[in-house]
């Protein structure tokens, strides 16, 4: 008796990590991997329940001929890349001022960053839109002052090429969200090595530039990759602020699926797995070009 | 004892059995026609509960849905109504995916469904079967010859009215100076940049507006209900491109982009961003009003030529769990005091989707006194204008053409 329960603790002992990790093992290969095969399988025209059964990659060919695929990517790109950017180097630059500031001023404007974090999107998209369209309320003030002659006058913000609401809206969002990071990392990392440098004849630019940015920089990679991964795969924020046509990738992804001709299907779906394939490239070498960065202080 | 106890378990069981029979909906029988309506009403009784799953974009819609429709099933049949608001592209994508996993017994019970949505889900075979036969109202108050022509498609009773839609245009006439037809609208645009614009296709009022556009440029609408005719169409299309595109540049943003959805057109025009808006419904001016969204000097208006119409329906699922309650249901969603109540502005604001002309004295009577507000045309009015649904080939055709067409050129 007391053998066998020794043998079972062996085992368990051996085996620990596999068992502990079948719970997040049975999640993911369920709800994703499941997904992404039935998905793949779509995309490749078997779709029996609509008696589609021939393997093709006819879809897959379509989509690319369609010249505004290269339009769509473009923009998603250009609405990933530039909020992520800005983001970046406005939340570097709030963490270290709100790092130096002391007392109350430190309290107070920690509270106000963290508003947003609390806040839905769809909010910010709708403030957005009440303060920056051509019938908001900053157009509506600007016309009434006669700074310009009626709304429709007022740039276009909203559903525009340069995207604008959409940076906006994320910049709003993302800021804070990173700023709380990497004012995390700032305070972990203390202020030694920042004093250390000028007592040895550091300036200012060179402390930020030598100390201070390299210690940081695991905060910065971390809240930019995953700002990034979002705003390439986010949907609502271009679906109600963005142009119509050609509108980010998922969004036309979105459009195809739900098209009501059950036929688009494949296509909708051969779009997903383009998706999934071009951001998991981008990630790949985005960690890769970030390596170098990440032992600059070893 | 043993023996005795074994009988008495038997007799149980097979009382059991028994009257479980009884009681248990025979779907197949039913809808045979060798169930009684007073059997189906028990049945339904027994039931107890039914999903309704439709569009829930409009509060008012979802009001009159919830508190008194919902409440007339509970106090007429004791059944009770769960609305679940979903768009139609989802619940067609959850029966899909049902019927996928093999689920007999499903969610979904009814559904607010027309013209493509239906096509599809009945080509999917994802719909329950010709029930609306069965229905007392239905062999009453509609003439199945109109009742089940759903976008040119015979729908063979596998659907039943819910309500009429006519298709109307709104603006402020404080503001504007409407147009009477097409031709004037393309003045109208040219004078007043930016100042009109329709929602993109495949959305509702989108997609209906570029079919009026269609009819009013190829010589009408009369022959576009038969069959799909695709040279025909390909031959004629071009002048409804050629409209479409003439008007582009003065449209919103000068027609760089559309509004994604019908919301959006109406919060442009209630907002002010544009002057015209556009609705299936011919009383939502009116109901706006009321709801405080617009202004009282809003009123509809419609085009020479004429009033795009047509009808929403309530269809079951093929693997609804409550056929007999989602049948009671449909049956009273055809009742005239039902209709009669959908059609107040001040309560809902919705078309009659029973026949008219089959209705008893009473109810003409209470029809006539139903306050349509001063935005409402006249029903008799837009009856009369009346142009009925092209073929649902023709809109899917007509949806991609325009996105080829239009919307990439």
């Amino acid at each position: 008796m007391n053998e066998r329960i020794n043998n079972i603790r062996l085992f368990l002992k051996k085996y620990a990590i596999p068992i502990g990790l079948l719970p997040i093992f049975m999640i993911v290969g369920v709800l994703f991997w499941g997904g992404l095969t039935g998905a793949i399988l779509q995309s490749l025209g078997w779709f029996p329940a609509i008696g589609l059964r021939e393997i093709t990659l006819k879809y897959y060919r379509e989509i690319f001929l369609d010249t505004d695929l290269w339009s769509s990517s473009g923009y998603t790109l250009y609405i990933a890349i530039i909020p992520t950017i800005l983001a970046t180097c406005i939340s570097i630059l709030l963490a270290i001022i709100i790092n130096d500031l002391n007392g109350n001023m430190k309290k107070i404007s920690n509270f106000i960053i963290k508003i947003p974090i609390m806040i839905p999107y769809l909010v910010g998209i709708y403030m957005v839109i009440v303060m920056y369209g051509q019938s908001g309320w900053i157009a509506r003030i600007m016309a009434s002052l006669g700074l310009i002659k009626c709304t429709s006058q007022f740039p276009e913000i909203l559903y525009s090429n340069s995207a604008i609401g959409i940076i906006m809206v994320y910049l709003w969002k993302q800021v804070p969200f990173m700023t709380t990071i990497i004012r995390s990392n700032l305070i972990s990392v203390g202020r030694d090595y920042e004093q250390v440098a000028q007592t040895l004849g550091a300036n200012n630019s060179q402390i930020f530039r030598y100390v201070t940015i390299p210690l940081i920089i695991p905060g910065i990679l971390s809240s930019s990759l995953l700002v990034f991964a979002f705003n390439f795969g986010s949907f609502e924020t271009p679906f109600i602020v963005g142009r119509y046509y050609p509108n980010t990738l998922p969004v036309e992804a979105y459009k195809l699926y739900s098209n009501i001709d059950l036929c688009y299907r494949p296509k909708a779906m051969a779009m997903v797995i383009l998706i999934s394939i071009l951001s998991t490239i981008i990630l790949y070498y985005y960690e890769k070009s970030i390596e170098k960065f990440k032992y600059i202080k070893k | 004892m043993k023996k005795f106890i074994l009988f008495f378990l038997i007799c149980g069981i097979l009382v059991f059995v028994l009257t479980a029979a009884v009681l248990a909906f025979d779907a197949n029988k039913a809808l045979q026609g060798k169930m009684t309506w007073e059997e189906i009403v028990a049945a339904a009784k027994e039931e107890g509960e039914v999903t309704f799953y439709g569009w829930g974009g409009s509060a008012i819609t979802n009001q009159w849905v919830d508190n008194y429709f919902g409440k007339e099933l509970e106090e007429r049949y004791g059944i009770k109504l769960i609305r679940v608001p979903m768009n139609i592209d989802d619940i067609i994508n959850k029966l899909l995916a049902e019927k996928q996993a093999g689920k007999k017994v499903g969610i979904i019970d009814t559904v607010w469904i027309n013209g493509e949505n239906f096509k599809t889900a009945y080509q999917a075979n994802l719909l329950w079967g010709s029930y609306a036969k069965l229905l007392p109202n239905y062999n009453k108050y509609c003439k199945p010859k109109e009742a089940n022509i759903d976008f040119g498609f015979d729908n063979q009773g596998f659907e039943s009215p819910y309500s009429n839609a006519l298709f109307v245009f709104g603006y402020d006439a404080a503001k504007t100076e409407p147009f009477n037809n097409f031709d004037e609208l393309k003045k109208f645009v040219k004078k007043n940049s930016g100042r009109f614009t329709y929602s993109a296709p495949p959305d509702f009022y989108g997609s209906a507006f570029v079919r009026q556009v269609f009819c009013a440029t190829t010589g009408g609408y009369e022959q576009w209900l038969g069959d799909f005719n695709r040279e025909k169409f390909e031959a004629k299309v071009q002048a409804t491109w050629d409209y479409l595109n003439e008007i582009e540049p003065y449209l919103w943003r000068n027609g760089k982009t559309y509004p994604e959805s019908n919301a959006k057109l109406e919060s442009l025009f209630q907002m002010g961003e544009i002057d015209i808006t556009m609705n299936y419904s011919f009383l939502a001016i009116q109901s706006y009003i009321n709801q405080g969204k617009i202004p009282p000097t809003c009123k509809s208006f419609i085009l020479d030529e004429g009033v795009l119409s047509n009808m929403n329906y309530i269809t079951i699922s093929g693997n609804s769990s409550h056929k007999a309650a989602a049948l009671v249901l449909a049956n009273l969603m055809m009742d005239p005091e039902v209709q009669i109540s959908k059609l107040d502005p001040k309560k809902r604001g919705d078309g009659i989707g029973i026949d008219i002309s089959l209705l008893e004295p009473k109810y003409v009577d209470k029809l006539e006194n139903v306050d349509l507000g001063p935005a409402t045309l006249p029903m008799d009015f837009l009856y009369k204008n009346r142009i009925f649904e092209l073929n649902a080939k023709y809109t899917e055709a007509i949806e991609q053409g325009w996105i080829e067409n239009v919307l990439k050129k």
